[in-house]
């Protein structure tokens, strides 16, 4: 019998969704901190 | 064109590359979710298989890229070889992440528990671990020679432990499933099921592409920023 477990891929999906999309999202906002005129962060994006 | 339009350019090209790929991201899920049979056993938990292993695919490349380009960065010294090489570390990272996150919700259901200490998984840790020093030993060493080669070394000792962690299933006992594409005979998976992964690696590795063009921009720029900075103080 095939078990009842999906809950466990619906999870495993939406936290890879979330971890790609929240990693494509911090590039972004970097990418658009680093051009805006100031001095950088300590350990900023080396 | 300017050093500065030349970076502002590769970030949009990799802005450009991820939202086709989040795009594609979403295909993919479609498929496995709707168009890709259930497997008998394992059942819908199986399907983890059409991310995980992706993920793994992709972060084990970041990481071997990185070591790759850390020999060449101590062969040849040019920083924009050192920031390519911290640009595929942190990608690996994040591909990690999805690695590491997705396999433990897979084995839940399917072991019967979410970790065990066997030497696949061990091994994988060990090395996200390594790679996370990586980036923070990064983030603290402020002389960018320096900084270039202890994290030269530290990617090399990742590239040295890839194909380690890919034999671990053969030389010890583990809970972890021996390869059933990257291996010496044919792929054991039914077609459908081999399309639905081949489509996810395809869109994992356009995903890596978009992702380090923006990680090595965003290096790029904010080098271009520092010397700038540095300018003006003198």
């Amino acid at each position: 019998m095939t078990p009842d477990n999906a809950g466990f891929m619906v999870a495993a999906y939406v936290v890879a969704a979330a971890i790609l999309v929240a990693y494509a999202g911090s590039l972004v906002a970097r990418l658009r901190g680093v051009r805006r005129p100031g001095p950088a962060g300590p350990g900023e994006d080396r | 064109m300017t050093p500065q339009d030349r970076a502002a350019r590769l970030a949009r090209i990799g802005i450009a590359l991820t939202v086709v790929a989040l795009l594609g991201l979403g295909g993919v899920y479609l498929r496995a979710f709707a168009f890709t049979p259930v497997e008998v056993n394992q059942g819908a938990a199986q399907k983890i298989f059409y991310v995980h292993v992706p993920a793994a695919w992709s972060a084990l490349m970041s990481i071997s890229i990185t070591g790759l380009l850390s020999i060449l960065y101590l062969w040849l010294k040019d920083r924009r070889i050192d920031l390519a090489a911290a640009a595929s570390a942190e990608v690996g990272v994040a591909f990690g992440a999805v690695m590491l996150t997705t396999g433990p919700i897979w084995g839940k259901p399917i072991w019967g528990t979410w970790w065990t200490w066997d030497a696949r998984l061990t091994s994988t840790l060990f090395l996200f671990l390594l790679f996370v020093g990586y980036l923070v030993l990064r983030g603290v060493l402020t002389d960018p020679g320096l900084r270039g080669r202890f994290s030269a070394v530290i990617g090399i000792m990742g590239l040295v432990l890839v194909p380690f962690i890919h034999l671990t299933v053969y030389l010890f006992r583990t809970l972890h499933p021996a390869p059933i594409i990257l291996k010496p005979s044919a792929p054991s998976l039914p077609r459908e099921m081999l399309v639905t992964l081949m489509l996810s690696l395809g869109v994992f590795t356009v995903l890596y592409l978009g992702f380090v063009m923006q990680r090595y921009a965003l290096g790029l720029l904010h080098e271009f920023r520092e010397e700038e900075l540095a300018r003006d103080a003198g």
